[in-house]
């Protein structure tokens, strides 16, 4: 196990279809002043594309953390965070969801479905930037994460278990 | 043969037998006579016949009594006075009297016996005769059939009295004839009697005969004179009795006349309440009024025979005119067209003041507008009742009769009676027919608002239902609008031309204002949604409400008390809400001196009364009904912020609660909100 944020950068997708969201969450990243990489896709498929280095995605990296939007053309965010929580290679990965629906039903199934959070995204840009300077600092380095290593063995062991 | 006379003969005895059972019942008192003068005419045969049966028998008895001792006073004469003294020498001869110192020979003796006692008896004679008389006898032979017969007979039969009732010399008698034999002292001197017409009698030859004529005039006289006073004994007794039947049964008849008419009379008593309680039934069970109509007239034409016809006609009471609407036995169409409307049926009506009115012929008289129809009808008196029902005249019933009828007061009586009861099934079925049409508007009305009511819940809910959809998605592009101002603001402030930052300041300020609006909208919408209502306590609502509030409350040194608050029904999110709210505006609406706010609640009926109580600007009473309608602002959003939507949304979930809110104020003096929510 390994401190992250230390030696490089954290990985972080966004999966996100609104441009003018996407810009904003690269520029509320930049207003935090965080040292992280931004990888950003437009559907749910192509989310789940990018995290299983298929098509174009094959040299994808590894994300540290996932944003999802969960307002998303061809597979609905929640299909994804579905998707992703069943896949064994895949799971370990926090998937912070990032919906500008405060609907409580929205709330409950992400939570359900294990989400690792959820949050609204504030409609004032002060906010916003706390939101994501808050993001940082708790999941890329405040709290443990596995490596890839880790990841590897856990995920070969998950596999054997079965 | 036999068959058919025997036939014959019962058929008689049969009409005879009903004949007789006809009179009896039918003419008792004379049939009874009859029956009486029978039984007296043969009561007084049978003891006439009775009576001179008793004479006949008492002569015959008392006459052969006299016979017998007549014999034997001539044998004992015979033997005791004539034998003892004929050989003295007294001279026994029938002429003695002429003769001194002789007695009569035994045949005088008698004779001359008979004669004395004939003389002291009327009515008795006794009489001696023979076939062989002496000579100087005057009458000795036989001088009657009879005598000849007895003479005969006795000769014959000696031993066998002969006798015979008849009428003798003009009366009635009994004659009794006897033998008298040839006994043996007399043979002798029969034999030797000079003038002795036969001269070898021997013993034991009939000598003659001895005959008693018995009159039976004294006796039938006293038995006929008897049987009359019996007949007339019987006679007054019979029509005494006869009397007394005929009153007896005068009485009876009298009686059993009354109680079969008074019988009568209760049987048309009872069907004529039978009738009415009918048509009553008829009348409460159903509404076609025509239905009771024809039961009404079908008992009327069973019940008074005599009535030939009868009419309906009622009151339009929109024009006032007497309508034709039923009949019995006429033509109904033609009837319809023969009558004039009356066009002043009401009047009529009133002028009769409601009583029935007796035309004794209605061919002529003036008051029978349709006199000619009547005559073809061959209509000739009426009786026409007036309907009544509740002092509403209704119409007329009248009833015809074809030959001239005084109706009785128990005829009026009854038909009034039914007149009474079909104004009141009239009365019912316009009644009805009235509500009926009412009542369909009503409903028509009703089924107009239901519909509109549930139209107006579907367009507020679409309405709701947009209000939220819209609010959420404008969210979407108005976070995009707002973060890039706010970045532009954030970037470039200081860094463009004054004009620049003035602009990028109002895009700002809009902005955010628009995000309060379509917050707060959101927020109005989502009242609407259901929830469960469960027990809530007023206090953790306040406390909760204060809670939230406390920024504004602390930035403003409110001041924010609560007297005692009741658990109440309802939402808990949106009581906070309304409480905030409330309390909210209290802080908000405030001048220089810190906010107080009083929360109070009182019972009042079925139903909590609350009241926010603050100390700040007011508003001008004109405005209290205003402030709750949506978007409404009575301040300007300088100097108070708000949407406008903060007391809408109040007044939603107050009624969602089935509440109602309202408030007081004055402006500079503050404001006191109210509302209730059911206990």
């Amino acid at each position: 196990m390994v401190q992250a944020g230390v030696h490089r950068p954290m990985e972080i997708l966004l999966v996100e279809d609104n441009p003018g969201d996407v810009r904003l969450t690269r520029e509320a990243f930049k207003e935090a002043r965080l040292a992280s990489r931004l990888s950003v896709v437009g559907d749910g498929v192509e989310a789940l594309a990018f995290l299983r280095h298929q098509g174009r995605f094959t040299d994808a990296a590894k994300p540290d953390m996932i944003l999802l939007d969960l307002n998303l053309p061809k597979k609905s965010g929640l299909e994804v965070l579905a998707d992703v929580k069943r896949d064994d290679n895949l799971r370990r990965t926090p998937i912070v969801v990032l919906s500008t629906s405060r609907a409580e039903k929205d709330v409950c199934r992400s939570y359900e479905l294990h989400a690792n959070c959820y949050i609204s995204k504030p409609v004032d840009l002060e906010s916003f930037i706390r939101v994501v300077r808050s993001i940082e600092k708790f999941w890329l380095t405040t709290v443990a994460l596995p490596s890839e290593a880790d990841d590897a063995a856990a995920a070969a062991q998950t596999s054997s278990g079965h | 043969m036999a068959d058919t006379y025997k036939r014959k003969l019962g058929r008689a005895t049969q009409s005879v037998v009903d004949l007789m059972r006809r009179c009896v019942h039918e003419r008792t008192v004379p049939a009874l006579t009859l029956i009486f003068v029978l039984a007296v005419v043969i009561a007084f045969w049978h003891f006439s016949h009775l009576s001179s049966r008793l004479v006949e028998t008492g002569a015959l008895q008392a006459t052969s009594m006299y016979s017998q001792s007549i014999t034997d006073l001539r044998t004992f004469y015979n033997s005791e006075v004539v034998e003892r003294v004929r050989p003295r020498g007294v001279e026994v001869t029938h002429n003695y009297a002429a003769t001194a110192g002789a007695i009569p020979i035994p045949a005088t003796f008698t004779i001359e016996f008979g004669k004395h006692i004939a003389a002291n008896n009327a009515g008795m004679e006794i009489r001696l005769y023979s076939d062989y008389p002496f000579p100087f006898r005057k009458d000795g032979g036989p001088r009657d059939d009879f005598e000849r017969q007895a003479l005969e007979q006795l000769r014959r039969h000696p031993d066998k009295p002969f006798y015979r009732f008849e009428q003798f010399q003009g009366r009635p008698v009994l004659r009794y004839a006897t033998a008298v034999p040839m006994k043996a002292g007399c043979v002798a001197c029969h034999n030797s009697h000079p003038e002795s017409p036969k001269t070898d009698w021997k013993v034991g030859e009939i000598r003659g005969v001895q005959e008693i004529v018995q009159s039976l005039d004294g006796v039938t006289a006293q038995t006929k004179a008897g049987l009359k006073d019996t007949f007339v004994l019987l006679a007054s007794m019979g029509v005494l009795g006869i009397g007394g039947l005929g009153l007896v049964i005068g009485k009876i008849r009298r009686n059993s006349a009354e109680l079969e008419q008074r019988i009568l009379e209760n049987i048309t008593a009872e069907a004529r309440l039978a009738a009415l309680h009918e048509i009553n039934l008829a009348s409460t069970s159903t509404l076609d009024l025509r239905a009771v109509l024809d039961l009404l007239l079908e008992k009327s034409d069973h019940l008074l025979p005599f009535i030939a016809a009868t009419t309906v006609r009622l009151l339009n009471r929109h024009t006032g005119a007497l309508e034709p609407v039923a009949c019995r036995n006429l033509d109904e169409q033609k009837w319809k067209a023969e009558t004039s409307h009356s066009q002043h049926g009401i009047d009529r009506l009133l002028e009769q003041k409601n009583k029935p009115v007796m035309v004794l012929n209605a061919q002529f008289d003036p008051r029978s507008l349709a006199s000619d129809y009547l005559r073809r009808q061959g209509l000739v008196s009426y009786l026409r009742v007036p309907l009544t029902a509740q002092d509403r005249p209704l119409g007329v019933i009248t009833f015809f009769t074809k030959v001239e009828h005084h109706f009785t007061e128990d005829e009026v009586d009854f038909l009034c009676a039914l007149g009474a009861q079909a104004a009141m099934a009239i009365y019912n079925a316009q009644l009805y027919a009235e509500t009926a049409a009412a009542k369909s508007d009503v409903e028509q009305a009703n089924a107009l608002l239901q519909k509109q009511t549930v139209e107006l819940a579907r367009s507020n809910a679409e309405l709701e239902q947009f209000a939220y959809v819209s609010s959420h998605d404008l969210q979407e592009p108005l976070r995009m609008v707002a973060s890039y101002t706010q970045l532009l603001a954030r970037r470039y402030k200081g860094r463009l031309d004054s004009d620049a930052d003035d602009f990028i300041d109002y895009a700002v300020t809009g902005v955010k204002r628009m995000q309060g609006l379509i917050q707060d909208l959101l927020e109005y919408s989502r009242v609407a949604s259901k929830d469960r209502f469960a027990p809530v306590d007023c206090r953790e609502v306040l406390k909760e409400a204060v809670d939230n509030l406390h920024s504004a409350i602390a930035g403003s040194g409110a001041n924010v008390a609560a007297d005692p608050l009741p658990t109440v029904s309802g939402d808990r999110q949106q009581l906070v809400q309304l409480f905030q709210n409330l309390i909210g505006n209290a802080v908000k609406f405030h001048n220089h001196t810190a906010p107080k706010v009083q929360v109070s609640a009182r019972r009042e009926g079925g139903e909590w009364i609350f009241s926010f109580r603050d100390n700040g600007i007011g508003f001008e009473p004109e405005f209290a009904e205003r402030i709750f309608v949506i978007f409404q602002r009575l301040h300007p959003k300088e100097r108070y912020t708000g949407t406008g939507i903060g007391l809408a949304i109040c007044k939603k979930i107050v009624e969602r609660h089935n509440g109602r809110i309202w408030a007081e104020a004055r402006p500079g003096q503050g404001a006191t909100f109210y509302f209730t929510i059911p206990a």
